[in-house]
């Protein structure tokens, strides 16, 4: 979660993450964020996210965006 | 059969009556056999070419998902997890080749009838600098009615399918509805099959309340577009046609009328579609949300078109994002490019591009629509780039009241200059229209004697309904439902009902001598 929290951080700086539900529908993460946030997820978790994946409930929040790392994972 | 004719309410009267008549179950099939007159009624034979779609997507739809099932049941049968994989492989494998055949023909489709004379033209351009004759004539097309947006729907819906998003249809009737509903075939919006499909085989009981308020919607969509956008296009139509005639200010007068026009014509084409919808219970997508107070051009283009925008984003932006190419391409730039930020935003490059050319050739087949899709690429591309050197030097700046009226002011004035090149005739014409904006002439009045058919009440008729709707917009954007305000009980509904319908009979440009106006984006 901390370096999920971490490559947020980076991408907008000063957001409060853990207590949004909504980064997707208030539009906090845009399609441009989206592929950043990709980008580094796939190299820090080493997982690999598809277009499928990307679905605004995926990314909605901290815990949504760590529960689709977890399936990945469980996936491979 | 434009959704202002009289023709089009005489043919939503009957629709409506049989819809409501027959017993819920077969509410579907009405609207399937109104969708087919419809469409048969303007493209005629041409329809071949809209079942056709529907028949590669249904058969394509069918195929990929029997092969999702055959791997669930093959994979019981196997042990170990690599021959799962392996199994998994081979599945995607065919899948992708299935989905890669239907989207280029659907693609390709779409391209022979509607850009092949671009193409073409291209193609002899090239051997023509090498002295050869022209080897491609020109072809006298004709094409069917709503093709760029029922194309784009059925890459949606097999590419969904593909993605294990949606299930596949299994009746080709109810596909067939979902690609050629009338309300949305000939201007959009770009509806998902997740999101209407579900809606067509819902039983629709008469709901007086709803029924009236849709009635509300599509009268203001007729307003906008009969009353207000047809009288602006005078002005515009004026102004662009006889460019050489203004300078100065007359010039951006017509820049600024044709700005409002389009908007007003769209907006008010979909608001009156999603009426129409409406009054079968049915809602479509919206596609406009108060796009003039954007404070950016990215912002600007998730308020406009809206549906479009999206469908880029699904179909276009992050399958090249994620593809091989733009994946390597990032590797690359996290090793060797220290900022991060420009490692993350440097490979944006190549999906951006793709994305706002498909928009700008979506449009049509011409040179000033590719310039009118890299005019927004570059300043979104190259925002990107500045981005960390605007964020510090504006850093006290934007914490100032007045920065985010600027930042409106400043994205108002880069989409009127992109409307310019999207409706002159061509870019050598933009840029003379641009170049003569630096003029001090006044000859506004030129404008006012050169539209006959605009009297000084209409001039006043602009300007107040402008103001009227621009107030409306800023109490939307301020959370309040202004609508509601309209239609919150039955004798404002009615009083709206009443006045809007005195105004497209009193104020609405139709009549002897008017040819009907298309919308605007009803020839896309």
């Amino acid at each position: 979660m901390e370096e999920l929290l971490e490559i947020l951080e980076g991408i907008k700086p000063g957001y409060d993450f853990e207590n949004s539900k909504t980064l997707i529908d208030d539009g906090v993460l845009t399609s441009l964020d989206i592929i950043r946030l990709v980008s580094e997820i796939d190299d820090e978790f080493d997982v690999e996210i598809g277009v499928t994946d990307l679905i605004p409930e995926n990314f909605n929040s901290v815990e949504a965006i760590m529960s689709l790392i977890e399936k990945l994972e469980d996936e491979d | 059969m434009g959704i202002t004719s009289l023709l089009f309410f005489g043919f939503l009267a009957v629709v409506l009556i049989a819809y409501y008549v027959v017993p819920k179950k077969a509410q579907w099939i009405i609207l399937l056999v109104a969708s087919v007159v419809f469409f048969a009624y303007s493209s005629k034979l041409l329809i071949v070419y809209m079942i056709a779609t529907t028949l590669l997507i249904y058969l394509g739809g069918l195929k990929i998902q029997g092969l999702n099932e055959k791997f669930k049941e093959k994979k019981k049968e196997l042990d170990s997890r690599e021959q799962r994989k392996a199994l998994k492989a081979d599945i995607k494998k065919k899948q992708h080749a299935i989905i890669t055949i239907i989207v280029i023909a659907c693609i390709g489709l779409l391209g022979a009838l509607k850009y092949c004379n671009f193409f073409g033209g291209i193609i002899n351009g090239a051997v023509g600098l090498f002295g050869a004759t022209p080897i491609i004539p020109a072809f006298s097309i004709v094409i069917p009615i709503g093709i760029s947006y029922y194309t784009l729907m059925s890459v949606s819906y097999i590419v969904d399918v593909y993605r294990g998003s949606i299930k596949a249809e299994n009746n080709y009737f109810k596909l067939l509805l979902f690609v050629c509903y009338f309300p949305h075939i000939t201007e959009g919006p770009f509806d998902t099959y997740d999101k209407l499909a579900p809606q067509f085989v819902e039983e629709h009981k008469f709901d007086y309340d709803s029924f009236v308020n849709a009635l509300c919607l599509l009268l203001l969509g007729l307003v906008k577009k009969m009353v207000l956008a047809d009288r602006l296009s005078y002005i515009s139509n004026e102004v662009f046609d006889n460019y050489t005639n203004y300078s100065g200010i007359s010039i951006l007068i017509g820049m600024i009328s044709y700005t409002l026009y389009i908007y007003f014509d769209f907006s008010g084409c979909i608001d009156a579609v999603r009426g129409v919808s409406r009054l079968f219970g049915i809602d479509i997508a919206e596609n406009f949300s108060r796009p003039f107070f954007s404070r950016s051009i990215q912002e600007f283009w998730r308020r406009w078109h809206i549906t479009l925008g999206a469908w880029l984003k699904s179909y276009v932006f992050y399958p090249v994002s994620l593809s091989k190419l733009s994946k390597s391409f990032s590797k690359k730039m996290n090793t060797g490019c220290k900022n991060k930020y420009y490692a993350a935003t440097i490979p944006t490059f190549l999906p951006l591009i793709c994305v706002w050319l498909t928009m700008g050739i979506w449009h049509g087949a011409s040179w000033k629509y590719i310039v009118y899709g890299l005019y927004y690429f570059f300043i979104i591309f190259i925002g990107l780039i500045f981005e960390p050197i605007f964020a510090k030097k504006l850093e006290n700046a934007r914490k100032l009241k007045g920065f985010e009226i600027i930042q409106i002011i400043r994205t108002n004035a880069l989409v009127v200059i992109g409307l310019t090149m999207f409706r002159a005739d061509t870019i050598s014409i933009f840029c003379k229209m641009l170049k003569s904006l630096a003029s001090t002439q006044i000859n506004v009045m030129n404008i006012v004697h050169s539209c006959v058919d605009l009297h000084k009440l209409d001039y006043l008729l602009i300007f107040v309904l402008v103001v009227v709707f621009f107030i409306k917009e800023i109490f939307e954007e301020q959370g309040k439902d202004v609508n509601l305000f309209f239609t919150s009980n039955k004798f404002k509904r009615w009083l709206w009902i009443t006045v809007a319908i005195i105004a497209i009979i009193l104020l609405g440009i139709y009549g002897s001598g008017y040819t009907e106006q298309a919308s605007a984006y009803a020839e896309f």
